[in-house]
């Protein structure tokens, strides 16, 4: 989190390269797929020929194909960088569990795909590191009992291998990416909106590093295999092939002991206690006219819309998924019938969190609002996952956390301020673009900005409402923004009274 | 300086900051640091071996009387035991075991060939060699026996494989 602050302070919150991972991996992977569509295109395929016809790409063509090459590698790598960030990032803020396993589990085959890819590229060049990680290679998967005789005969002695082991080489390293782009489809699948394009200042930030790195260091081969000499020294890409020493070392078995378990250990991470799930959201017929901003709004795709037998004349109504839903209360909000003003005794909207309903929400701020008292009276809505905001009430105060910031109406802003029961709102969730629930700010700003439905009436004084998009980690910084917004509010609240004795002075001014 | 320019300037400088970084662990840990393999002055022996042990019991070779009583598909002239003794296989470098193992027969019948694949690391320079081989179950001896003088200059991949035609160990 903390490290997040500073890379939000560097590149700003919309720009944060912590927050884009998802996207800067494909991004890597384009760049990856483009740059190896040249390389094709002038790669031999031929034992003989592989080397030269990269070492022409790399020395003779530097200005072009060197700098494809270089881009090609360090994309690859840059790629593992972020993938392994992504899935640390993940679990740590806790993103993986209840609905959100499909994800998860849907990333692990990611994993070994993009390793495969890449392991499987380094055998093209067939230098030195080539002969070794193939060699390595074919004898790590002896270890397995699934072939009859060592596949690693295949590079016994010098004439051992021939031009249709290349073109199988690059059959893999053709089909092993496209499966690793299915795969990356299947892994966003539960998500809706999801971010598989990087900002365009951080797509050319990254790109040009990339560049430069490639005119600094440019991409070099090993001395060309030969199968009749042992490979002494090689100098490895860690990032792809750092396991290969442990099969020397260790032995081949517990490096696939290491490998399988870690991939188990992942894949079933998401069943592993404590174990979450709140109940998901529900839908009220009688208060749903099938408006899809629920719809819309779903971060996980987890609401339909189907046609509905109630006889109500409106063609369809919201359907949750219970497999999808998360109970983030994103849907609540977004539900133009999710209105305090109305006068029912019990408050029923279109949809709602059985857990957490907004006829409990209106009871508890009308009750809170009621006890406050001070010169400025602020209510404090705040998101599960971000701040613990219960530290900020106080007799001027009151505090409310929702599953996620986006789960308040625009309605109940306007019945807090309008009504006269509070000074200002503010809004505490979590930073920007870094939702847990990753649409409720970018909701929440877009309501009250009046860009997106349902939208925040003009009637309500937006300097009456402020925004405090802050990471868990920042509560200090929470406590100067409620300061400053109280000082804020103050600063109104005399200059509204001085312009009163104004006018009761000079009753005939204008 | 007006504060704003500043703090322009700071976020464009952490960030190059943040791209420098990025770009030195690409840059590095793309082919640094070199792993290395192989001590000094020395060379590495595979040895590849798929040979079939002799089977454990005798042919029962057929009269062609009984063959005609059989059905036309099962007509073989000798009914043979499937199941194979295993391989031991020994190398000796310079009169010093340094390699013995049983393999045993592959497949679910124990009737397919035994299999040895391994990297054997030698010093390199000149050594005598002394292969052998015991395929028939005798408790004592070998079935094949070969020596050879080898030199081995540092990093040299010395594959010494078995051929069953000729019945003898060769060095490639």
């Amino acid at each position: 989190m903390q490290v997040e602050g500073w890379f939000d302070a560097a590149f700003g919150p919309k720009l944060n390269p912590l927050t884009q991972l998802g996207a800067l991996g494909y991004f890597y992977f384009w760049i990856v797929a483009a740059t190896g569509i040249y390389l094709y295109i002038v790669f031999e395929t031929s034992i003989n020929g592989v080397y030269d016809s990269i070492e022409y790409l790399t020395v003779e063509q530097w200005y072009l194909g060197g700098i494809m090459r270089s881009l090609h590698r360090y994309a690859s790598d840059a790629l593992v960088i972020t993938m392994m960030l992504h899935l640390m990032r993940e679990f740590v803020l806790d993103r993986y569990r209840s609905v959100r396993w499909f994800s998860w589990f849907s990333g692990i085959p990611i994993l070994w795909l993009a390793f495969a890819s890449g392991i499987n590229g380094y055998w093209l060049v067939w230098d030195q590191l080539a002969q070794y990680i193939a060699v390595a290679t074919f004898e790590w998967m002896d270890w397995l009992p699934l072939f009859g005789e060592p596949i690693a005969n295949n590079f016994l002695t010098r004439g051992s291998l021939g031009d249709r082991f290349f073109s199988l080489l690059v059959f893999l390293h053709i089909a092993l990416p496209l499966f690793l782009l299915f795969a990356m489809w299947i892994h966003l699948l539960r998500i809706s909106r999801p971010r598989v394009n990087p900002p365009l200042a951080l797509a050319a930030g990254t790109l040009g590093m990339l560049f430069l790195l490639a005119l600094y260091k440019p991409a070099l081969s090993h001395p060309p295999a030969d199968l009749g000499m042992v490979v002494e020294k090689v100098s490895l890409d860690w990032f792809y092939l750092g396991f290969y020493p442990l099969i020397e070392i260790w032995s081949a078995g517990w490096v696939w002991l290491l490998l399988v378990g870690t991939s188990t250990v992942l894949s079933i991470l998401p069943w592993a206690p404590p174990f979450k799930r709140s109940s998901p959201a529900v839908v009220d017929a009688a208060n749903c006219n099938g408006c899809t901003r629920c719809f819309e709004d779903c971060p996980y795709g987890a609401v339909v819309m189907g046609p509905r037998d109630d006889g109500r004349p409106f063609p369809s109504i919201a359907l949750v998924s219970s497999d999808l839903c998360t109970a983030c209360g994103i849907c609540v909000g977004s539900c133009p019938a999710s209105t305090p003003f109305r006068t029912s005794t019990e408050l029923v909207t279109g949809i709602d969190l059985p857990q957490f309903t907004l006829d409990k929400l209106r009871k508890n701020v009308d009750q809170a609002l009621a006890r406050l008292e001070g010169e400025s009276k602020i209510v404090i809505f705040g998101c599960d996952h971000g701040n613990d905001i219960g530290k900020l009430a106080s007799p001027d105060v009151a505090v409310f956390s929702l599953p996620c910031i986006a789960m308040l109406p625009p309605a109940f802003m306007d019945y807090v301020l309008t009504r006269g029961h509070a000074d200002g709102i503010m809004l505490a969730g979590c930073r920007e673009n870094e939702c847990f629930h990753r649409l409720g700010v970018e909701w929440t700003e877009l309501r009250i900005g009046g860009k997106r439905d349902p939208y925040l009436r003009d009637r309500v004084p937006r300097e009456r409402i402020a925004t405090a998009w802050l990471a868990p980690t920042e509560p200090g910084e929470l406590a100067d923004r409620l300061k400053a917004f109280r000082d804020h509010l103050m600063a109104m609240k005399t200059s509204a009274a001085k312009e009163g004795d104004g006018e009761k002075e000079h009753p005939h001014a204008s | 300086m007006p504060r704003s320019l500043m703090s322009r300037a700071m976020k464009f400088l952490g960030q190059g900051v943040a791209y420098l970084a990025l770009a030195v662990v690409l840059g590095y840990f793309s082919n640094s640091p070199a792993y290395i393999r192989l001590a000094p002055d020395t060379a590495v022996m595979k040895l590849s071996i798929s040979h079939g042990g002799k089977h454990k019991g005798e042919c029962d070779i057929r009269q062609f009387a009984g063959i005609k009583e059989t059905r036309t598909t099962r007509r073989a002239l000798q009914l043979c035991p499937r199941e194979r003794h295993p391989v031991l296989v020994e190398i000796l470098l310079n009169g010093e075991l340094i390699f013995s193992r049983e393999q045993p027969p592959s497949g679910l019948s124990s009737d397919g060939p035994s299999y040895f694949y391994e990297r054997i690391t030698v010093p390199a320079g000149h050594h005598r060699l002394d292969m052998r081989m015991r395929d028939s179950g005798r408790a004592e001896g070998f079935d094949y026996e070969t020596t050879q003088e080898v030199d081995l200059e540092p990093t040299r991949n010395l594959a010494v494989v078995f051929s069953t035609p000729s019945a003898n160990f060769v060095i490639k």
